[in-house]
């Protein structure tokens, strides 16, 4: 076989490979625009016979959907901030400020990504339950802003401080900054592509979680979050409407579609980074 | 006026007389401490919570509290549901995690090349990895519903339907079909970060040598590349773990139990029949059990990771 054959079959084997990651995403936005007496129709539909795109209007006016996506998208950049400030707190005291016990931060917080969050899930539901924090947001903001994604942020920050120049903090000392100066004024500065790392990672985290926003807002309508709500679109029944939760889940999946394509460097970047130095 | 200033406050601030070193160390405190106390209870605290939880007869709506010494442990131990749940949760990993580091390995050895095509297909591959396991697991919902369009295509090449979610052998083989396709793109990621750490000039003078592709994938990349594998198991097993919007909007566990595997048990124990102290008496047998297989993950290390001496 000659190698332009062999590259030839490559490809065509890696198309293929492609259709059961891609054709379920195209049927999802076909049905997303059938009438529902047309999702099962046979022989099956890719294009549909009758269009109708009002489904994606009934999504806004059968559920509180415009709520619950404003809720999924304020929650995702209030876990940012609140990310951003302790992760690059904790990853910079952790690059360059020597103190008793450091190394043990390290090994402590990463053996905790090991876990399934189910299994902390029933001990914290009584925490936030103690607090009164349970069908509220709260426990949303507070949980992931100091639980995995805080700490895969913490690696990913103090790998990026680690690979500054120590020289340009030592100008900085030399130039009458304190510690706290030289992280404020200089090594907080040099972090943008670092923290934009950390932003998307933890926004498409926080974007995507669906255990804690089912648990902690108790599933209330006015409080959950997409992945929670895409479920929520069924018939008297409990039947799933799918047109409906396939017009809703297009719309959940268009924004992560968009950031991705737009930031693929920095998703791939921070995934292969945060994963294989652990 | 401002010596006078400066000469009142200078006592308060040279009052430590702290060294630079010591300075740093407490500046270093500061910086960890948001991150460590907060870890110490969302994390800590709920870890350690449930150890002590699993000695009691504990339910939160009730608000029962009754120490029962070792019952939880007995009462899971003698079960033959969780028997068949531990039996699932261990063939959902058996299924998914060798299947996905393979499938991983094999994308990114036949996509590593920076070709606009290549970066492309990579970036359709990886696509399902951003995109949520709630919004995924609803596609695929509907994928294999029963007039759904899979059972439809099978149809129309004359194959009789299959109840892939409705069939005890098939539910929890198709949910692992699931996960894989969601998460292929992960590990083949990881894995081309892996490649991008082999020289070069190894696989030249291999080629130069007179060896074939597969020869200098099987002497050189496979050993160098072997630590990343081991990590891509670690993180692929995890991965096996969390699975719980798949089976709550798949399954939902069924049919009967065939696709309950032990995180779901907790949240069904736990969160839904608010038998709490059972629950936690799970959540650490399966704590024990993700932590022993880490363990012995990191042990193989010793006798199969290439250490790099001597080439």
């Amino acid at each position: 076989m000659t190698s332009a054959s062999a590259r030839v079959t490559l490809i065509a084997m890696l198309v293929v490979g492609l259709v059961p990651v891609l054709l379920p995403l195209v049927w999802m936005i076909s049905t997303s625009l059938k009438p529902e007496f047309d999702v099962f129709a046979y022989p099956p539909q890719i294009i549909p016979a009758r269009l109708r795109p009002q489904n994606y209007a009934d999504v806004f006016s059968q559920a509180p959907f415009a709520r619950q996506y404003f809720s999924s998208l304020y929650l995702g950049f209030a876990d940012v901030v609140g990310t951003a400030i302790v992760a690059s707190l904790a990853g910079y005291a952790l690059a360059r400020l020597r103190f008793p016990g450091r190394g043990l931060v390290l090994p402590l917080l990463l053996s905790a990504l090991l876990l399934p969050s189910e299994i902390l899930i029933v001990p914290q539901y009584a925490l936030f339950s103690n607090l009164g924090l349970i069908g509220t947001q709260v426990p949303l903001v507070l949980e992931p802003v100091f639980g995995a994604p805080a700490i895969v942020g913490t690696f990913l920050m103090r790998q990026f401080f680690l690979s500054l120049p120590r020289e340009l903090e030592d100008a900085g000392r030399v130039d009458g900054l304190g510690g706290l100066g030289v992280f404020l004024r200089i090594a907080l500065p040099l972090s943008g592509p670092a923290l934009a790392t950390l932003a998307i990672m933890t926004f498409l985290a926080n974007w995507n979680a669906y255990l804690e926003p089912l648990v902690f807002t108790s599933g209330r309508p006015e409080l959950i979050t997409l992945p929670v709500a895409l479920n929520e679109f069924t018939n008297f029944d409990g039947t799933p409407q799918y047109s409906l939760q396939m017009a809703a889940t297009t719309l959940s999946i268009l924004p992560v579609a968009l950031v991705f394509l737009l930031a693929q460097r920095h998703i791939v970047a921070g995934i292969a980074r945060s994963g294989l130095k652990g | 006026m401002r010596n006078v200033g400066e000469l009142a406050r200078a006592p308060i601030l040279a009052l430590p007389r702290l060294t630079l070193r010591q300075r740093e160390a407490i500046l270093g405190f500061v910086f960890v401490a948001p991150l460590l106390i907060g870890f110490a209870i969302f994390v800590g605290g709920p870890l350690l919570a449930i150890l002590y939880f699993s000695f009691f007869r504990w339910n939160i709506i009730q608000g029962t509290l009754t120490f029962i010494g070792t019952a939880n442990y007995e009462r899971l131990l003698t079960s033959s549901d969780v028997a068949e749940i531990a039996r699932t949760t261990f063939l959902f990993g058996v299924g998914f995690v060798p299947l996905t580091v393979v499938a991983g390995l094999v994308l990114a050895v036949a996509l590593n090349s920076r070709t606009r095509l290549f970066i492309g297909l990579r970036a359709a591959y990886f696509l399902p990895v951003v995109i949520s396991l709630a919004a995924w697991s609803i596609v695929w919902r509907l994928v294999l519903a029963p007039d759904g369009p899979l059972n439809a295509l099978l149809q129309l090449v004359g194959q009789s339907p299959v109840a892939w979610l409705r069939n005890q052998a098939l539910a929890l083989a198709a949910i692992i079909g699931v996960q894989f396709l969601k998460t292929a793109g992960y590990s083949m990621v990881l894995f081309l970060a892996a490649l991008q750490t082999v020289p070069w000039d190894l696989l030249e003078a291999a080629k130069v040598d007179g060896a074939t592709r597969w020869q200098s994938f099987r002497a050189i990349t496979l050993p160098l590349i072997a630590p990343f594998t081991l990590m891509v198991t670690i993180l692929l097993t995890i991965a096996s773990f969390k699975t719980f919007a798949l089976i709550q909007l798949m399954t939902k566990g069924g049919p009967g139990q065939a696709t309950t595997v032990l995180a779901y048990y907790i949240y069904q124990t736990g969160l839904q029949l608010f038998d709490m102290g059972y629950a936690s008496a799970v959540a650490v047998v399966l704590f024990v059990a993700v932590l022993t297989l880490t363990v012995l993950q990191l042990a193989v290390r010793r006798w199969w990771v290439f250490e790099g001496e001597g080439i």
